[in-house]
């Protein structure tokens, strides 16, 4: 349909991908050739809102059942049934390493915020595990360091995309606590979200995980020798975890669930 | 080499995306999400053959293409079954607004064109690729990029609202 060899020039043109030198020569040309302005305004015509356009098809995906299906190929290989006490530490360091990290790279290419939640699966309660083995090999010089209040408040943001709830510096603030920095994890493809914080008797965490959960109350137990506090609401799954006391750790819980 | 479970998380943070390629490619719902699978499968199959470093979500990309150009649609072409009527396909809404009424128009659209400029279209305008990337992307020339580009801008020129204002294309890297 475009026979006209300039058409190719002109959209390149448009959409800023000639070199400097080329520009420069079309947009003096396009000064004094009233029919090549002609072309490249016709051309410019069909320049639709299409990112905003396809927004649409994102938040239509099958999410949840491809997800299902992802989960569905993933679980074959790792589910394995009780351990024995004495490899119990490099089960846990293989927990940690299947929390693996996402990258900033990957994020910029994930689904829009709206977007339908992934599903549930079958692993509401590995991860609570998962989470327990780690928190587990915690110890307060874990993140020994200052905080960096700009950079958690930007890796806030990044999980609240992610995960759609509103993390900020406020509605995470905790009492006695000492917040010290925001991850983006995954766990068995799910996106998990860790915001980690210090007090005197070392680190906590808060973790949100977008894995389509039930509502659920809080419950409180105890695994390693870490105390959970976890809830689940608007498909998402919430977990307060360290080395606390049950009834600390419900004070915590509670203060958050009135948040999320 | 990366591990099955960055794998697995680069899959799973990119499926909406995967769908919606899938989509331009084959203007059918549910071959776009049986393309996801296969990819999913074929990924983790080949996770091995991914180099850490380099674009993971262009490398799931080029898994569908090529899983959609050697397998999906050589078959639905042989089988007679072609493409669906984009009408149908997309964009049932019921859209409240008049600009949502405007973004379906532009979706119908784009995949009433011409595969390879459907395809060029999302992977420049939407997925934000710039002509050189797109061009390693789908083995061709540049001049077959803006060309593509080119001749869809010609089609989808008569579509514009007249009082709304050119877009340029989306953010480059």
């Amino acid at each position: 349909m475009t026979d006209e060899p300039e058409d190719a020039l002109l959209v390149a043109f448009i959409d800023n991908q000639l070199d400097e030198a080329r520009r420069k020569a079309l947009a003096a040309r396009l000064v004094v050739e009233p029919e090549l302005r002609a072309r490249i305004e016709r051309l410019a015509a069909g320049g639709l809102p299409f990112r905003r356009a396809f927004e649409v098809e994102l938040a239509e995906a099958p999410l949840a059942r491809m997800q299902e299906r992802l989960d569905g190929l993933a679980g074959a290989e790792n589910r394995s049934p009780a351990r024995p006490a004495r490899t119990r530490w490099i089960a846990a360091a293989a927990a940690a390493l299947a929390l693996l990290l996402i990258g900033w790279g990957i994020g910029r290419y994930a689904p829009i915020p709206s977007a339908p939640t992934p599903v549930a699966s079958d692993n509401d309660e590995d991860w609570r595990q998962a989470v327990a083995e780690y928190v587990s090999l915690y110890t307060p010089d874990t993140f020994a360091g200052g905080a960096d209040a700009k950079a958690s408040e930007a890796a806030l943001a990044f999980l609240s995309q992610k995960l759609g709830v509103a993390l900020t510096p406020a509605s995470v603030a905790l009492p006695d606590l000492t917040l010290k920095r925001a991850d983006m994890l995954a766990y068995d493809g799910a996106p998990l979200g860790q915001v980690a914080y210090l007090d005197s008797g070392g680190p906590v965490v808060f973790c949100i995980i977008r894995n389509g959960e039930k509502d659920e109350p809080i419950s409180v137990e105890k695994r390693e020798d870490v105390t959970l506090a976890s809830w689940g609401r608007g498909g998402r799954g919430y977990l307060v975890a360290g080395r606390l006391s049950p009834e600390r750790t419900a004070a915590l819980a509670k203060t958050l669930s009135a948040r999320f | 080499m990366a591990s099955r479970d960055e794998i697995r998380a680069g899959l799973s943070h990119n499926l909406a995306h995967l769908w919606r390629y899938g989509l331009a490619l084959s203007g059918a719902r549910d071959v776009a999400e049986d393309l996801v699978q296969a990819t999913m499968v074929r990924a983790l199959e080949r996770a091995d053959q991914f180099q850490s470093g380099t674009r993971l979500d262009r490398w799931l990309f080029a898994i569908l293409r090529s899983i959609w150009l050697n397998e999906v649609r050589a078959r639905r072409i042989r089988e007679g079954r072609g493409f669906v009527d984009p009408e149908q396909a997309l964009f049932s809404d019921g859209a409240e607004i008049e600009t949502n009424i405007f973004v379906g128009q532009v979706l119908n659209a784009v995949h009433r064109l011409p595969e390879a400029q459907r395809e060029t279209v999302l992977l420049v305008y939407v997925e934000g690729l710039s002509y050189s990337e797109a061009a390693e992307f789908l083995g061709t020339p540049i001049g077959t990029i803006m060309s593509r580009l080119a001749a869809a801008r010609l089609a989808l020129s008569k579509l514009r609202p007249a009082d709304s204002p050119p877009v340029a294309r989306g953010t480059a890297k």
